[in-house]
């Protein structure tokens, strides 16, 4: 008892000396002079954002009948993404930016019609997934009045993404009833760089996008159709 | 990769169109004469209340900003534009919709000074109501808010701001034609005129209820409490901003700023700010934005401007928006009524040019009528009508100063007067002081020069734990270096690091009423 009275004459002598005279605000409106470069319409800035793109299906005339070939789920193969940028403003009207992300995609292939890629077995699903890891710079075209604001844009830029994991997998229902879940590294499928060029137009945090890849998704040496390059999105950027 | 081409020349159309639409098609332009119209008979076109209130201001009847736009520049720009809105005199220009093209053709009359493209938005300096049951934490704030600016002191005199006319612009005003909050002013036939600026409409009674909720802070009752001080005032309610969380444009502002003087407003309450959609704060100069020259002009003819200093004290932004930063317009802060002092939000002066804003604050906290019911509210868009009831009151105390000695003397009624700071300007306005001037105040603290720092001590028996030291050090020019507020709890004293203060810099102090400085010499 004694030492919880100890401790509690304590307890309160501290709560009771910690009542000094304590600033409650404090600003030094002198250092405001400095006129900022880092700002949404300044000099740099850095935010991050996040992405959903959707792959398109579109037919192509790049198509080989005799090499293996697969339609992918459209809607279901998507990417999602999280990255970071950073904005150099050059001019009023013009910044160049380079940017990082982190990204998931996925195709999911149809399983119905004609399918030898990657291999001819129907299944219940099958998707070929990756996490990639990106680096991307773009020229940036602002336009209409505004202040420290991001406002409306256009981005026209290229990207560069390497596969970290990629995954093979796919389900099968039994005969005995039960589902059988496989999955097992496919990068020796994938080109492990791929890269592609992308449109934006942004207004302020909202940023809606088309992208076209340029390289091949799978080896050469496999002699795959190639999946579409195709795929067009929404992005939101976090800032003001 | 057709495709994708095809897919980016769609999203540049789209694009496009926003941007087109600025150059090609609906984009809306300011058109400025170089020369006006010159008959023009003030008796004709002005209130009585206008006429009064310029000749009480020492300015003339008209000037040439009054004179009206040539009516036929007006017809020829408008058969060239696709249409035309917004007339004003005082900048002598009209609002064009029109094309590039259409620009060009415009530019080429001779008539014709400028054409500017119009944008912006602003957004009004008010946050979401929250609750919507009056407890007793809220109606202590409502009884405070009054309060603070010594509003029984008006009361007790029969001082009401009677024969005072306010005009209030905002988002609109649902409920000020209905509610019981209002029936004292409807009853006595006090909203004198009312006009939708965004509609080209009277009605105003409808959309955003931040118009109600800032009338309801100037001259509401609800039940035996004032919820302002202005209650005998009379009004004039412009709408001018377009949605419930309005983005709304300066020419309506401008437009209905015009309005207000010809129908004889004395007091102007705007709870808007522009910032960062269209500004960078090294822009708060009080020149650059043309709300910003609208309120001064006003002021030049004998209107008294409140502005609300804005609700960016928390984010990136930190400082007042425009019209807050014009010169001749009280900006007021917001204080929070549970500490007393600056509330977090508030946003904070200087002006770009280093001139004092906000000048004085009052609760940023407050409790207002919405459209169904009372509520508690935040933003210094409620803590502007405060003051504009609170300077409402002030006039009628004495109608032969003019509108800037007014100003001045609302300043200097400030709780903290002489002292002031970026956060609070000179304090909460003190109706005593208009009624029986400033109480002499007893040395609180003093000073002492210690080896490496100067000692504020507190005198024992001046010490209320209630009230807030207010210190700042200021250069010869009187702009604050940097600035605190401090508790005050026992005699120990509050120091302050003399490397801090270089030699011919002052140390401000105010503390319970008194206000002392200390200064290094050189």
């Amino acid at each position: 008892m004694k030492k919880h009275l100890i401790f509690i004459a304590f307890a309160v002598f501290g709560w009771v000396a910690s009542y000094g005279q304590q600033v409650q605000l404090h600003e030094r409106p002198v250092a405001d002079t400095i006129r900022p470069e880092f700002g949404p319409n300044l000099k740099k800035y850095i935010h991050a954002f996040i992405e959903c793109g959707f792959f398109i299906p579109v037919e192509t005339s790049e198509v080989v009948d005799s090499l293996p070939f697969a339609d992918f789920v459209a809607g279901r193969s998507n990417y999602v993404l999280a990255g970071g940028r950073f904005k150099l403003k050059l001019s009023k009207w013009n910044a160049i930016g380079l940017e990082t992300h982190l990204a998931y995609s996925s195709y999911y292939l149809k399983q119905e019609g004609v399918k030898t890629l990657p291999d001819n077995f129907v299944h219940n699903t099958e998707r070929l997934s990756s996490f990639t890891f990106g680096l991307g710079s773009f020229h940036r075209i602002s336009y209409g009045r505004k202040g420290n604001y991001i406002g409306k844009f256009i981005d026209l830029g290229v990207e560069g993404d390497v596969t970290i994991l990629s995954v093979h997998y796919f389900e099968d229902d039994l005969v005995n009833g039960s589902r059988r879940k496989m999955w097992y590294s496919s990068k020796k499928f994938h080109e492990v760089l791929q890269y592609d060029v992308f449109a934006r137009f942004g207004f302020n945090r909202y940023v809606i996008f088309a992208k076209y890849r340029l390289s091949k998704f799978f080896r050469e040496k496999h002699h795959f159709n190639d999946l579409p390059g195709l795929s067009a999105g929404f992005q939101v950027g976090f800032h003001q | 990769m057709r495709i994708f081409v095809l897919l980016t020349a769609f999203l540049m159309c789209i694009s496009g169109s926003s941007i087109f639409a600025q150059k090609e098609a609906t984009s809306k332009y300011w058109v400025f004469f170089t020369d006006k119209q010159t008959d023009f008979n003030p008796c004709e076109y002005f209130d009585p209340l206008a006429i009064q209130r310029r000749l009480k201001n020492h300015v003339p009847l008209a000037d040439s900003t009054d004179f009206p736009v040539n009516s036929g520049y007006i017809q020829k720009v408008g058969a060239i534009a696709d249409s035309t809105s917004v007339v004003t005199r005082w900048f002598n220009a009209i609002v064009a919709f029109c094309s590039e093209k259409q620009v060009q053709q415009i530019r080429n009359l001779a008539f014709v000074k400028s054409v500017e493209p119009v944008g912006g938005m602003a957004i009004p300096a008010s946050r979401k109501p929250y609750q919507e049951e009056l407890t007793s934490t809220q109606m202590d704030v409502l009884k405070r808010q009054v309060e603070s600016l010594q509003g029984d002191v008006f009361e007790k005199k029969g001082i009401t701001g009677k024969g005072i006319r306010i005009a209030i612009f905002d988002g609109g005003f649902p409920g000020v034609d209905t509610i019981p909050v209002f029936a004292h002013i409807r009853k006595t036939g006090r909203i004198i005129k009312t006009y939708d600026f965004t509609r080209n409409k009277e009605f105003v009674y409808s959309f955003s209820s931040h118009g109600t909720m800032v009338m309801s802070c100037i001259a509401g009752i609800s039940g035996d409490f004032r919820m302002g001080l202005a209650t005998g005032a009379e009004f004039l309610l412009a709408r001018t901003e377009v949605n419930t969380e309005p983005f709304s444009e300066e020419e309506n502002w401008l437009a209905a700023v015009e309005w207000a003087d010809k129908n004889g407003a004395h007091i102007i309450n705007s709870s808007l700010g522009y910032t960062y959609h269209r500004y960078f704060t090294w822009d708060m100069d009080g020149k650059k934005s043309l709300v910003t020259r609208a309120a001064n002009m006003a002021a030049s003819k004998g209107i008294l401007v409140v502005n609300a200093a804005g609700n960016d004290g928390a984010n990136g932004w930190k400082k007042i928006g425009a019209p807050a930063d014009a010169d001749s317009v009280i900006s007021v802060g917001g204080i929070d009524p549970t500490t007393d002092f600056h509330i977090s939000f508030s946003s904070y002066g200087p002006t770009a040019d280093k001139r004092l804003k906000p000048n004085v604050c009052a609760f940023g906290d407050v409790v207002a009528a919405g459209k169904k019911s009372l509520k508690s509210v935040q933003g210094t868009s409620f803590a502007s009508p405060l003051v504009a009831g609170f300077a409402a009151c002030a006039m009628q105390t004495d109608t032969t100063r003019t509108t800037m000695e007014l100003f001045r003397e609302i300043e200097k009624s400030g709780s903290l007067y002489p002292y002031y700071d970026y956060a609070h300007g000179y304090g909460v306005p003190q109706a005593s002081y208009f009624t029986e001037g400033r109480p002499a105040s007893a040395p609180s603290f003093e000073f002492k020069a210690k080896e490496h720092s100067i000692a504020i001590i507190p005198i024992a028996e001046k010490i209320d734990y209630k009230k807030y030291m207010y210190c700042h050090i200021e250069d010869e020019n009187g702009i604050i270096e940097e600035y605190w507020v401090t508790t005050v709890n026992k005699t120990s004293p509050f120091e302050i690091d003399k490397f801090r203060i270089e030699r011919g810099q002052t140390l401000l102090v105010q503390y319970n009423g008194y206000v002392a400085s200390y200064k290094l010499k050189k």
